[in-house]
């Protein structure tokens, strides 16, 4: 092949990321009945029964309740949504991987943004809803865009990552769908973690998913930005670590990958 | 990947000594569930048995020069397809700087892959024009697309949702794309083999245009018939290595003679 410079490519490779988001966006809502409205709704109707239940029928006693359990829920269902549809991706796509010189990290930042689309359309209905609009303050924009940039981020490393290793385990999908909800009893988003004996901290610190859901109840309930910038510098942290783990796993299994896919 | 000033100018394709292979448990698991059984039922083989070796191509040498239309006879899993998407880029390998490419390489290896079938044909020619040609602008790109369209005569099924496109259709299409640019080298795994399409004599008369117009070609087929019509050149395969290289004549009657009892591998 003719040598290309990096930049060129990674540029073509983006270029075919945004074509194939507004593809396969075209392509899930096409002739169904209120597609798009469907997929946003889904977690304002989430939110909305859990809003009821716990704070109306469980009388949780938490201040400002309405928009603690936005600000954990919106990223918890981004999380989810993004891993459980990229899980099974490089299956999925084997007939264009066997086919074209094409990138595996494709088609999961394609998922990755496909998400991120629904999630930006979700929250910003369900702001409206919560009344409470201080996240639009110049001062507090940045840093909830930030949050929202490092939980995508660490969404597509570990999306990565269990997409290469669902290539080889078939039912690492079923083992993520029960892991996913046994996590979201033990990650602190319809209940704050001091709620949470001291001596059960560790649970919550073991579960590697809180720590890209925290910044986000940082900025929006406890208005703490010394304690956003800790959070988010654990985050990072945590991606380190994920981009350790894939790399050690990408060279081992790489050459192996395209004849179990 | 070498540079292209490392090249002779007619020297397309240069791979030296590559050996690819990948090892697999003794007791290969699918899912975490027989990785369970595995372990409990044979510990001791499960942490220290070593992993067995699969070989994909044994000490591959070749040069493609500037000309070559280099037909690849062998039998199923002889390694002809594994060979053609190293040198296509499609299997990404840490021996990359055993394969030396010279230019642009093309290649077709599924004339029926869509990238989302729900969407019409022309929705799925933009798509394919983005994995096919990275390289165009958006103006040259809808140029392109255009002329394939016009060429592939598919006319208000352009539209139609590419899931229910004929077999033969879907080959118009690709082929079309495929062929609607020059490249310096062209591989094609058995495009031809058994379609319709291969009848369509204006599809066919352009792919034969584009093979004869491209810098070189690399031609997978199991008819000799076409083998020797296309090429100027023959390799076989057999048990993952080159065991001939030749004139098409002497490679036909080699790959009929030694080769008709070979076991069939896995992994082709």
């Amino acid at each position: 092949m003719e040598i290309i410079s990096r930049t060129t490519k990674l540029k073509q490779d983006f270029e075919l990321t945004r074509t194939l988001t507004i593809s396969m966006l075209k392509s899930r809502y096409r002739k169904t009945f209120a597609g798009f409205l469907w997929v946003i709704l889904s977690p304002i109707i989430t939110y909305f029964v859990q809003a009821i239940i716990f704070k109306n029928i469980l009388k949780v006693n938490i201040e400002n309740y309405y928009l603690f359990l936005l600000s954990g829920i919106i990223p918890w269902i981004f999380i989810t949504s993004t891993l459980n549809m990229t899980v099974t991706s490089f299956i999925a796509y084997r007939a264009l991987i066997m086919a074209f010189k094409v990138e595996f990290w494709v088609f999961i930042l394609t998922q990755t943004i496909d998400n991120l689309i629904t999630l930006a359309a979700s929250f910003l209905i369900l702001f409206f809803f919560v009344q409470d609009l201080s996240i639009f303050y110049y001062w507090k924009m940045p840093l909830f865009l930030l949050a929202t940039f490092i939980l995508s981020i660490g969404c597509f490393i570990l999306s990565f990552l269990l997409a290469t290793i669902h290539v080889f385990f078939r039912d690492t999908q079923f083992v993520l769908q029960f892991l996913l909800n046994m996590l979201y009893f033990i990650t602190p988003i319809f209940y704050p973690k001091e709620l949470i004996p001291e001596n059960y901290h560790w649970i919550i610190n073991f579960n590697p998913l809180y720590y890209f859901v925290k910044p986000f109840q940082d900025i929006m309930w406890n208005y703490d930005v010394e304690l956003f910038f800790i959070d988010i510098s654990k985050a990072i942290g945590l991606i380190i670590l994920l981009v350790f783990i894939f790399k050690r796993y990408w060279k081992k299994k790489s050459n192996e990958i395209y004849f179990r896919i | 990947m070498k540079s292209t000033s490392e090249f002779k100018d007619d020297i397309i394709v240069d791979i030296q000594d590559l050996s690819i292979g990948y090892n697999v448990p003794h007791y290969p698991a699918t899912s975490w569930r027989d990785s369970f059984i595995n372990l409990i039922s044979s510990p001791l083989d499960y942490f220290f048995k070593e992993d067995d070796h699969v070989l994909l191509l044994d000490n591959i040498n070749l040069k493609v020069r500037r000309g070559d239309r280099l037909g690849i006879l062998g039998n199923n899993g002889s390694g002809k397809t594994s060979l053609c998407r190293y040198i296509c880029g499609i299997y990404q390998t840490q021996q990359l700087n055993k394969i030396k490419i010279n230019g642009h390489v093309k290649g077709i290896f599924d004339t029926e892959v869509a990238v989302l079938p729900e969407l019409s044909g022309h929705e799925n020619l933009e798509l394919l024009s983005h994995f096919f040609y990275p390289e165009l602008s958006s103006s040259e790109r809808k140029q392109v697309i255009k002329e394939i369209e016009e060429f592939c005569e598919l006319g208000k099924f352009i539209d139609a949702p590419f899931k229910l496109y004929s077999k033969g259709m879907k080959a118009r299409l690709f082929l079309s794309l495929v062929s609607s640019r020059p490249s310096n080298l062209l591989v094609l795994d058995e495009v031809f083999n058994g379609a319709d399409y291969f009848f369509n004599e204006k599809i066919t008369q352009r792919i034969k245009e584009t093979i004869f117009s491209s810098g070189a070609v690399i031609f997978i087929s199991h008819s000799n018939a076409l083998i020797q019509e296309v090429c100027n050149r023959v390799i076989v395969f057999k048990d993952k290595k080159i065991v001939f290289d030749g004139s098409p004549d002497d490679g036909i009657k080699f790959y009929t003679e030694q080769c008709s009892n070979v076991t069939l591998h896995a992994n082709s």
